[in-house]
């Protein structure tokens, strides 16, 4: 039941953002192609400070054009998982889903692991489109651009197993991040239904409230953490570490996945029993 | 599973301080089209999206051939609410997709028969249709499963009379005759024919339960009549008409 | 075909009436096979479980029998038949002189109204 629940969430999904992941590729194409006109143009100028000037304009723009198109991906994408949780199960449409044979936790983790899913195709097209963005630009662009390439591509056949495996669980890291903020989102839009009549205002409130709840207890246990730490053990520790930077951001990366996959079971908890016992659908 | 389908005991619903259900007990079995009537407020709605599982009683024990509400009751239920439910961007033939996929019981070959009987084209997108034919739809896709239990939460509210003459048929032609039908209504007199039984309900606690020839033979009235007497509000000011 | 119902009275007992009328006046032939329980209860626009009821009662009074391959079809039993159109018609005649009387016949004299209406 819950591969087809997910089926169908991806499938009402995708409707919306299929389209919006081809698109943006397209017109950061289209964007970088113009800028380029604008920059062979500026070449034809013959004073240096002149071009120098021009260039850096088009750096600027470039920037803000790469902004832009990551925002507008973001904000898009936040607001579609919003609306597929809040009308999906919040709504009338809670009236099939809450009937379907299915525990309450597969509709929840349905709507987690599709809006994940989504969320990170979502971010892969924002940096596919920057790429397209930079590599139909001005040469500037595409020289430093290369020149980093190559740095990183020197900086991994230097590196060890070790740094592989790190940025292996980077990524998961990255993809579990994204899922404890989805939950964190639908944590706040459960919570938001006990406040009757006021539910939208409820869970903005909520939202804000988990979030100062999160950052009160990280630093709590960031605080109690580095205090009981024996000092001799701290600097055995700290040696070792030292003469192995890969070993510190292992240990580092595997304590955050940790925290990161505890924070989602505890959001999915809190938001199962709140629909489980306390809906009340309008 | 032998015992009756339907065991409800002091059951309790409050929302905030409104007590929507106040110790209701009922009994059911199945093989009956029965109805739910009551006044407007008195736990009607309450009582059915307790029964599918949509709301948790504060107190109070449910039972659905035998079990609490969970994924085996929604499984045999099939539930009309008194609105859409809808997304509007599925077509037609994606919700028997989607009823088929979730229901054993859904009997699409019958589901299309109606709709094509209908002149209903399955390929339209559900936000394109007409309000009545959403409504029809939907009576299309709850009838057409052969569940144990057929929830209709006023099905033939706000709804013409040759609406309502269809409703009413397809609810005849196509429920499962092993199974019972409990249609919520405050409109006694298009329905009371359609009835096996009747539970009278008011302010959260069911007044009367009786099967409708008892109302017939015994006292010679119609339901409609008989309900008029049981919910009759005295006029501010008291007196007669 | 028009199913005329008074809520007021158990409707098992109308749909049987109707039935039989309808049966003796010809809709439904002798050795027919009748609709389906639930086409006829769709039909009237009743519970089949009424309809079922009804059904039971005319196999009772004999004017329907039931078969296991055949179905439910009408009696070809003729004295039945003549036995319940001569029972209706009895009715109908005690209505006739009761309805009279209301108006302040007597009987000679209501069937002397008769008479006098058929010469």
């Amino acid at each position: 039941m819950l591969a087809k629940l997910i089926k169908y969430d991806i499938k009402s999904m995708s409707r919306t953002f299929i389209p919006m992941w081809v698109l943006t590729p397209v017109i950061a194409i289209m964007l970088s192609l113009s800028m380029r006109g604008m920059v062979t143009t500026s070449r034809m100028t013959p004073a240096e400070s002149f071009v120098v000037a021009r260039n850096g304009m088009i750096s600027m723009v470039m920037g803000l054009l790469f902004l832009g198109v990551i925002i507008g991906l973001v904000v898009m994408t936040i607001m579609f998982i919003i609306q597929r949780f809040w009308n999906g199960l919040l709504k009338e449409e809670g009236y099939l889903m809450f009937t379907l044979p299915v525990e309450t936790w597969e509709l929840i983790t349905a709507k987690g692991l599709s809006a994940t899913f989504v969320t990170c195709i979502s971010m892969a097209d924002a940096v596919f489109a920057c790429l397209m963005l930079a590599l139909f630009s001005a040469e500037v662009v595409l020289n430093s651009l290369a020149r980093i390439w190559n740095g990183l591509m020197e900086d991994l056949f230097k590196a060890g197993p070790v740094f592989m495996f790190n940025l292996v669980l980077l990524i998961f890291l990255v993809i579990l991040s994204v899922a404890q903020s989805i939950y964190h989102v639908y944590a706040a839009m459960a919570l938001g239904q006990l406040f009757e009549g006021h539910r939208v205002l409820g869970s903005c409130v909520s939202y804000v409230g988990i979030s100062i709840a999160v950052s009160v207890v990280t630093n709590i246990i960031a605080s109690v953490t580095s205090w009981i730490l024996p000092n001799s053990w701290t600097y055995d520790v700290w040696y070792y570490m030292n003469h192995s930077a890969e070993v510190m951001g292992l240990v580092y990366l595997l304590l955050m996945i940790l925290y990161t996959v505890l924070q989602i079971v505890v959001y999915h908890v809190v938001t199962e029993r709140i629909l489980s016992t306390k809906l009340n659908l309008e | 599973m032998g015992g009756p389908l339907i065991q409800c005991q002091d059951v309790w619903k409050r929302y905030g301080k409104k007590e929507a259900l106040r110790g209701l007990n009922l009994t059911l079995e199945s093989g009956k089209i029965v109805g739910l009537l009551g006044p407007n407020g008195s736990g009607k709605t309450t009582l059915i999206k307790v029964l599918n599982g949509l709301l948790c009683p504060e107190h109070g024990t449910v039972l659905i051939d035998g079990e609490a509400p969970g994924t085996y009751t929604k499984s045999i239920i099939s539930y009309l609410p008194d609105k859409p439910y809808f997304a509007g961007w599925m077509k037609v033939s994606d919700l028997f997709d989607f009823f088929g996929d979730f229901y054993m019981d859904f009997d699409r070959e019958r589901a299309e028969q109606m709709c094509k009987a209908l002149l209903i084209d399955t390929s339209l997108k559900m936000k394109t249709l007409s309000k009545g034919t959403k409504e029809k739809v939907q009576l299309i896709l709850v009838m057409s499963r052969r569940a144990k239990l057929y929830l209709l939460d006023e099905p033939i509210a706000g709804v013409d009379p040759a609406a309502r003459d269809f409703i009413l048929s397809t609810i005849l032609n196509n429920y499962n005759q092993d199974g019972t039908v409990l249609i919520s209504t405050h409109l006694i007199s298009d329905v009371e024919r359609v009835l096996d039984e009747v539970v009278f309900i008011q302010n959260g606690q069911v007044v009367r339960q009786e099967l409708v020839d008892d109302i017939r033979e015994k006292e010679g009235k119609s339901v409609d009549e008989l309900f008029r007497e049981v919910f009759r509000t005295i006029p501010y000011g008291g007196g007669e008409w | 075909m028009e199913w005329k119902l008074d809520d007021n009275r158990p409707i098992w007992i109308q749909l049987q009436e109707q039935l039989t009328r309808k049966i003796l006046a010809g809709w439904y032939h002798a050795g027919e096979k009748l609709p389906s329980v639930r086409d006829l209860a769709t039909e009237a626009g009743v519970n089949p479980n009424t309809m079922q009821r009804a059904l039971a009662a005319l196999d009772s009074a004999g004017l329907t029998v039931t078969n296991r391959t055949m179905g439910r079809t009408v009696t070809e039993d003729q004295i039945i038949l003549e036995g319940m159109r001569a029972s209706l018609a009895e009715g109908i005649i005690e209505q006739f002189f009761d309805s009279a009387a209301e108006l302040g016949y007597t009987k000679e004299q209501a069937m002397e109204l008769l008479k006098r209406r058929e010469s």
